[in-house]
């Protein structure tokens, strides 16, 4: 019976006109973004990889200088482009790209693409992952709102159920039903997304796992268009108009897609306050000023490392310009892990809030899965960031060990900076909160449902 | 008749239950995006403030040093004003509440010193959770321009279709008066709480003063309340029903609010692509370790150039170096720079070219204008700030390579960031022009919806 | 006060009203018969200016519905079959309401008179029209109808659903208007009230006005046999002649 009620609801679904017209967009949308993003990623690896063979040829052709002055002159490394950020960006827009590696100072990445662009920027992007979190749960409200409440309003409900069908049949039936209509309508999508993963070139060791981040974005989206239609159909079951369950749903969909991640940005903000940069600025150059500096020899940290290092007849060792450079280094370096590891820290802090707080909206849930496993979120900005570190401290370890050596020889020493992005389990794991999240809202819907079909009314 | 029709019109609408909780939230969102806009205004002001403060202890402890007889400060060397840097500030927005267009997202300050002036190195601003960012900010325009047109659809999706099922628009419209007469005073009535609450918000929002920019939001506000209130009077004139209605009414604010701008935006970036910083980073790195590698041969052509300025004992002197390669750096770059300044204005340029084909864009592009934290204000300061680069340049660089070290006389002459506000005259034409084109898509729209209420084309509908 | 001249309106192929000639004076109750889709309502819509004919034309008091179809409204006053009210008005306020609409604006005092004059009783006319019965409805219909103050009364099935004292009540009130001069036309299929209530009756088949009698010729007919023999089609009576009268 279940099957049979799926079955008609199937075909009553792609007969209607509105449908076939909304999916049309939405397929055009897709594939659109899809076309522009694939075009996009290629570019920007294009350009990235450009960059950094002139950053390398920079380098090693930087001529004859002693060892610290390279070390000034430094090195710039380029994020790479994440190959799932063809259909979720994420956070790529609002995170730097270009990280300066040089002597005595971890810098943040810098150059925000956001910064570079238009002033539509704002509004956000039309990325596949926008289409499917925004604009598909817009045809769901649209073919679900009246599948039940229009057919008590115009009385096919009643002569259904006259004929001993459960209820629970039915609206099980019909959510098969619809979800059958809605997953055809996600095979174009999902092959148009493989297309423009596959075009996308230098797969290299993170290919394999793409396709494996791309399967598990594909269950987090099933789980959450799931959630919203099995929403969908208890609304229309439970509201005594049609009328009144399209807005209940447009209620709904205002406050998921709109307003919750704005209100959890700023409950994040408000739980775990960001300081100000003057403030961090100041404890910074506060604490690199008692930290023992090469470039200040009046410091008493200086005094104090000078004084250790005597000898027992008063005098200095013969490598103690090496120690000096070495000590200088590390003190420094545990002066910015304390503050950057502090401010990252409190981001993630703030990103769990605002992923918790999908209890309350399945998209927040959504988008910390979807972000997490195409490598555009927080955590792997954060992984780059430490990556791009730990060369630079290999590559000051390398130039303080140099022992007068200078050009070509040595400049050649230094490996170039080759990134390996998170594993996959680890990006799993970023992304599990938000896959419960998603798993808990669909339990939730289909219990609701079930209850609903219990108290479900003919008229 | 008309104020009493107007009347009988708003006490119908105040006996839903529905209507009071709808303005309620509405009030609400409005008091929030209030209050969060206040919150980030403090903020940069404050941030501006501390800034400013830093920059007047650095200028008065210059004055005070150079004030006792006998001393003056080296442009090179250890002190030296070289590795200063100079504060180049952008004020806060005349009207900050209003809108935070980039006031989050790009610096409002920049550090000018002389050793630095080509380093590509980017500007700070505050610690910002990319993630917010990428959320957007919930402030006054966010309410204004996403969320006030939706309460105004829900007070207006179901102007006459209901009616029609019901039956009470025959009656109404048996009582000889006009469709499109009936309909307008309806649309007025329930439009009236709301339009009025978005224009109190902004008015509150403008209270600084600025009576011209103030005058200019409220402008906004109504033409674009006007344009949904347009828009749901023509869907409403050919909606069978109130599903109906309301369906194309929310397809209608997707695609205004939603897509357009997101189309636009690819639009623009697919036609002018954002040019590669990395790639500038890369090319002013290539410049710079050429330049260096001239070295000596660079400063002694420069002083064939420029003898005035050689050095009473022609020595090379580090400073003198490093001011000579980053001149030749600035020059062999500019093409570069100004290509990809280029490209982001004609992006910049597109999107100002077809805003008109969603009033949403519109809205936000006249809001940020208006409010001083967009696009253009922005760009005004980094000209600015170039501008201010030059002066610096053009101050020290002949002190640097005469070795003549900065004495209380030239305290007066040190240039000064003082930024220059865009003229009224031009945020106001690109206001103007912005409100005109979102006023004749409202009377295109307006001569639909009366081209649907015409008694023959409605008449077959109510029969 | 109320006539049609050849009035001609067609839905695709279909006439609906065909060739429709009708004069209703000032004082006269004019019946028009005729079952389902025989063109009652078009007829209506058509001097209400809803519908425009297709040939022919329909004036209200001497003005051509066409041209100026608010003109003739402002000239008619109409009680649709189902008097649908806004149910969060009081009976008050939606007679205040509909009748401002029309450009005529009365205190509350003679909006409650005119209400209690068409039948309604006065605590119910402070009460919200959800709570009415359509009876009540109906009387706040005609209590508009009064308000307009018009020369031409329109009538769609008037007393489908009312019980015999309510229909009663309101044949009542429909002759009172009459003496005042009105002008009425009732489209309905209460055969018994439009013998008892009307001067003349029109019987409309296929959209066009098979028989037409006034109350002195239908004195001693069954108007019931004379309805159905005129819907059977017979060529013999399509000059509204009776069996009797041949």
């Amino acid at each position: 019976m279940t099957f049979s009620i799926a079955r008609k609801e199937f075909q009553d679904t792609w007969r209607d006109g509105r449908f076939r017209w909304a999916a049309a967009i939405v397929l055009l949308l897709l594939g659109v973004s899809f076309l522009l993003a694939r075009q996009q990623v290629e570019h920007q690896r294009n350009e990235r990889e450009d960059a950094t063979k002139m950053e390398r040829d920079n380098w090693l052709n930087q001529g004859q200088k002693n060892a610290h002055a390279a070390a000034h002159y430094g090195v710039y490394v380029f994020k790479p482009v994440a190959p799932l950020s063809v259909f979720d960006r994420g956070l790529q827009p609002f995170v730097g790209n270009t990280v300066y590696l040089e002597a005595h100072r971890q810098n943040q990445a810098a150059f925000l693409p956001a910064q570079d662009a238009t002033s539509m920027r704002r509004f956000g992007d039309l990325t596949a992952a926008a289409c499917l979190q925004l604009l598909l749960p817009l045809l769901i409200i649209l073919l679900a709102f009246g599948t039940l409440a229009g057919e008590r309003e115009s009385g096919t409900l009643r002569q259904v159920l006259s004929l001993g069908v459960r209820p629970a049949s039915l609206v099980f039936g019909k959510a098969l039903g619809l979800g059958g209509a809605l997953a055809l309508l996600l095979l174009p999508a999902a092959a148009g997304g493989a297309y423009a993963l596959s075009g996308i070139s230098g797969m290299d060791a993170a290919g394999e796992e793409s396709a494996l981040r791309l399967c598990l974005m594909a269950c987090a989206y099933l789980l959450y268009l799931g959630a919203i239609l099995v929403i969908c159909i208890t609304v229309s079951a439970l509201a005594p108009t049609s009328r009144s369950a399209l807005s209940i749903l447009l209620v709904f969909w205002a406050a998921n897609a709109v307003l919750a991640p704005r209100l959890a940005s700023d409950l994040a903000q408000w739980s775990h306050p960001t300081p100000k940069m003057a403030d961090l600025d100041a404890d910074l150059l506060e604490a690199r000023k008692q930290a023992l500096n090469s470039h200040n020899p009046n410091s008493e940290a200086m005094k104090e490392f000078i004084e250790k290092n005597r000898d027992a007849s008063g005098k200095l060792p013969a490598n103690f310009r090496a120690l000096l450079m070495q000590e200088s280094e590390r003190q420094t370096n545990l002066v910015y892990e304390k503050h950057f590891g502090g401010i990252w820290d409190l981001m993630e802090d703030q990103d769990k809030v605002v992923t918790w707080a999908g209890l309350a909206a399945p998209l927040l849930g959504l988008r910390s899965a979807s972000v997490a496993l195409a490598g555009t979120d927080f955590t792997h900005h954060r992984h780059f960031s430490i990556a791009a570190e730990k060369h630079r401290r290999e590559f000051i370890r390398m130039l303080n060990n140099s022992h007068g050596a200078s050009g070509r020889e040595l400049w050649e020493k230094l490996p170039p900076f080759r990134y390996q992005p998170p594993s996959l389990s680890q990006a799993v794991s970023t992304a599990m909160p938000g896959l419960i999240i998603l798993c808990l809202w669909l339990a939730g819907g289909c219990a609701a449902l079930y209850v609903a079909s219990r108290r479900l009314k003919p008229s | 008749m008309s104020t009493h029709i107007f009347l009988l019109e708003l006490r119908m609408m105040a006996r839903e239950r529905a209507a009071w909780l709808l303005l309620a939230l509405f009030a609400g969102a409005l008091s929030y995006g209030y209050w969060n806009g206040h919150q980030l205004a403090k903020r940069n002001s404050e941030a501006a403030e501390t800034a400013l403060q830093g920059s007047e202890e650095l200028q008065r402890k210059i004055r005070e040093h150079l004030s006792s007889p006998g001393k003056a400060i080296p442009v090179g060397g250890r002190g030296g004003i070289a590795m200063v840097g100079f504060l180049a500030q952008l004020p806060p927005a005349p009207l900050p509440v209003l809108a935070t267009g980039q006031s989050d997202l790009v610096p409002a300050s920049e550090t000018v010193s002389l050793m630095r002036l080509t380093t590509p190195v980017s500007t700070r601003s505050e610690i910002e959770n990319p993630s917010h960012l990428l959320a957007g900010r919930f402030d006054l325009a966010f309410v204004l321009i996403w969320l006030y047109p939706l309460f105004l659809l829900a007070f207006l999706y179901d102007l006459m279709a209901g009616d029609r099922e019901t039956g009470t628009l025959r009656l109404a419209l048996s009582q000889g008066i006009s469709p499109a007469g009936w309909l307008c005073r309806r649309t007025l009535a329930r439009a009236f709480p709301v339009v009025a609450l978005a224009l109190a918000a902004t008015l509150l929002a403008g209270s600084d003063g600025y009576g011209t920019r103030l005058g200019a939001a409220l402008a906004v506000i109504l033409l674009y309340g006007l344009f949904w209130a347009t828009l749901a009077v023509a869907i409403n004139a050919v909606s069978n029903s109130a599903a109906g209605a309301a369906t194309s009414l929310g397809a209608a604010w997707v695609a205004i609010v939603l897509v357009a701008p997101t189309l636009l935006n690819l639009a623009a970036e697919s036609l002018y692509p954002t040019p590669s910083r990395p790639e500038l980073v890369a090319a002013s790195r290539q410049a710079s370790g050429e330049a260096e590698k001239l070295g000596d041969q660079l400063l002694d052509s420069f002083y064939k150039e420029h003898p005035e300025l050689a050095p009473p004992d022609k020595r090379a002197d580090y400073v003198a170096m490093k001011l000579t390669e980053q001149e030749e750096v600035a020059r062999s770059v500019a093409p570069v720079l100004e290509k990809f300044d280029k490209q982001l204005l004609r992006q910049q340029q597109t999107v100002g070219r077809w805003r008109f084909v969603s009033p949403a864009i519109v809205a936000h592009e006249a809001l940020t204008d208006i409010a001083g934290t967009g696009y253009w204000r922005h760009r005004a300061f980094r000209g600015q700030v170039k501008a201010f680069k030059h002066a610096i340049s053009d101050f020290y660089t002949p002190k640097a390579h005469r070795r003549e070290p900065l004495v209380l006389a030239d305290v007066d002459k040190m240039p000064q960031f003082t930024f220059q506000e865009e003229p009224k005259s031009d945020w106001l034409a690109r206001v103007s022009t912005g409100l005109g084109g979102m006023l004749a898509f409202s009377a295109v729209i307006g001569c639909w919806a009366l081209l649907s209420l015409r008694p023959r084309r409605l008449g077959a509908a109510i029969g | 006060m109320l006539e049609t001249a050849n009035l001609t309106k067609r839905f695709n192929d279909h006439a609906a009203v065909n060739n429709l000639t009708l004069k209703i004076g000032a004082g006269e109750i004019f019946a028009l018969l005729g079952p389902n889709g025989a063109g009652k309502t078009t007829t209506i819509n058509l001097l209400l200016g809803f519908l425009t004919p297709d040939s022919g034309e329909a004036r209200v008091d001497g003005s051509n519905v066409a041209s100026d179809p608010i003109a003739a409204r402002r000239k008619i006053a109409y009680i649709p079959e189902q008097v649908m009210l806004y149910p969060r008005f009081t009976g008050i306020e939606n007679l205040d309401y509909f009748s401002s609409l029309g450009g005529r604006k009365r205190s509350r005092a003679e909006l409650l008179e005119l209400l209690v004059g068409a039948g309604l009783a006065e605590e119910s006319a402070i009460r919200r029209v959800s709570t009415y019965s359509k009876g009540m409805r109906q009387k706040v219909g005609i209590a508009l109808a009064l308000a307009t103050e018009a020369k031409a009364l329109l009538l769609d099935e008037p007393t489908s659903g009312l019980d015999p004292a309510a229909s009663h009540e309101f044949s009542q009130l429909l002759r009172k208007l009459a003496d005042d001069g009105v002008a009425v036309l009732m489209a309905t299929h209460d055969l018994f009230r439009a013998r008892e209530d009307s001067t003349r009756i029109g019987i409309l088949r296929d959209g066009e006005l098979a028989g037409n009698y006034t109350a002195e010729e239908l004195k001693n007919v069954d108007l019931e046999q004379l309805y159905l023999e005129h819907l059977a089609a017979d060529p013999a009576l399509s000059e509204g002649k009776t069996e009797s009268q041949k």
